[in-house]
């Protein structure tokens, strides 16, 4: 086959769904397992980005996730692949937080870099995203892990709770409670954060 | 808050964080209620800094080909369904020509195959509503949890298959993991001189009903 071939082939396949796509990889054709990475990698990053809170950790697991999709693809029946990759990187993810607390004493917040550039800004500057995105990482990581991952699958991942579901397991009434609740500490750990940080500017 | 009040709170946070309403919008709606604006306010903040994370959240450019390099390490598992299906139907097959002529032979208990070395004893005990049974004997020096019995169908059967030589076998019965007891079906038993008897089993290879 020649190389066009191959890349008319593999254009080809970035159009089919995802079940025709895991067929072929099923039929030993890795190449269309890229086709399912270039898909999901940048969701599943986000999703598990926002609960462990740190860049590399986030991508690690990434790839795991991808890896045992990869090494279980046998095992996926036609349906919801991107359901079932979710389900996949969220025990990577719970095994990876079990793992990294039992190790450490301190929180998994302490994995969050923040950096803390406060001190002596501009009272009338917003907050630079870095540091906004920071603030909400910290607050996120002050949540019990249930919380977390049901504003995270809501409001960063915009799931519907249909979908949040199937992926966690956990009855649509109580993942609205969590969300909401998610969303009231959240709102009040940054007005906290925000009147100190204007109390501190002034 | 009142309740009413409480209830169009948390609709109106709701719908501008779920993105149906803007900031705007969602101002008016709480219009002439300065409590619940300024109270509206931490949720605006809320969604600007995770939105912020939404579009910061990016990985690595290079990752889907970090990934793709260590799955073409992976061994490729083929499935090829037909291929597999004759494999697990010869197996099966296989494992069944041997098993159910053993089995029809084995029922009719204690008697050994007449086979030049090693024969296969099906041990069995009934007892309903045991937790475990294992089989101990001089054949695997009374270790309890060597020979575990199996009621695969839960009727209160236990069964063990063991392999042996000749010769002759004192042996004893575990239920869960205490009681020592002999085998009733036993052709022979003897005194452990502990005050426990223990149950013989004499396996020779000459003619059936020997012993």
């Amino acid at each position: 086959m020649s190389i066009d071939e191959k890349n008319t082939e593999a254009t080809e396949l970035e159009e089919k769904d995802d079940d025709f796509v895991v067929e072929k990889v099923k039929q030993g054709d890795k190449e269309a397992f890229g086709v399912l990475v270039m898909r999901y990698h940048r969701e599943i990053f986000a999703f598990v980005r926002a609960l462990v809170r740190n860049q590399h950790t986030a991508e690690d697991l990434v790839q795991e996730t991808f890896l045992k999709a990869f090494a279980h693809i046998h095992t996926y029946r036609k349906g919801n692949f991107r359901q079932w990759l979710y389900k996949i990187a969220r025990n990577c993810t719970i095994d990876f937080v079990r793992s990294w607390n039992s190790k450490h004493t301190d929180s998994i917040e302490e994995h969050a870099s923040i950096p803390d550039t406060r001190t002596g800004t501009d009272p009338h500057q917003l907050l630079a995203d870095s540091e906004l995105v920071a603030v909400f990482e910290e607050a996120l990581g002050t949540l019990p892990p249930a919380l977390q991952e049901a504003f995270v699958l809501k409001h960063i991942l915009e799931m519907n709770y249909t979908e949040m579901k199937k992926i966690t397991g956990v009855p649509v009434a109580l993942l609205k409670v969590r969300v909401h609740r998610s969303r009231k500490r959240l709102a009040e750990h940054l007005k906290h954060f925000l009147n100190s940080f204007r109390e501190k500017a002034l | 808050m009142k309740l009413k009040k409480r209830l169009l709170f948390y609709r109106v946070v709701e719908d501008f964080l779920s993105n149906r309403i803007n900031e705007e919008d969602a101002l008016a709606l709480l219009k002439g209620d300065t409590e619940l604006q300024e109270a509206f306010k931490q949720y605006i903040a809320l969604k600007k800094s995770y939105s912020r994370f939404q579009s910061r959240a990016r990985p690595s450019p290079g990752l889907p080909e970090k990934i793709m390099r260590q799955i073409q390490a992976q061994p490729v598992v083929v499935e090829r369904a037909p291929l597999f299906l004759k494999v697990y139907a010869a197996a099966l097959t296989a494992v069944l020509c041997i098993l159910i002529p053993a089995a029809i032979f084995l029922s009719l208990h204690h008697q050994p195959k007449t086979s030049p070395d090693v024969v296969y004893v099906k041990f069995v005990l009934h007892r309903p509503g045991a937790r475990s049974v294992s089989i101990v004997g001089d054949f695997n020096d009374w270790n309890p949890s060597a020979t575990p019995m199996e009621d695969l169908d839960g009727d209160g059967t236990w069964v063990a298959v063991v392999p042996l030589k000749k010769g002759r076998y004192n042996y004893a019965f575990v239920v869960n993991n205490s009681l020592w007891i002999p085998d009733p079906l036993a052709t022979d038993y003897v005194k452990d001189g502990f005050g426990n008897v223990n149950s013989v089993l004499k396996l020779s290879y000459e003619k059936q009903g020997a012993f």
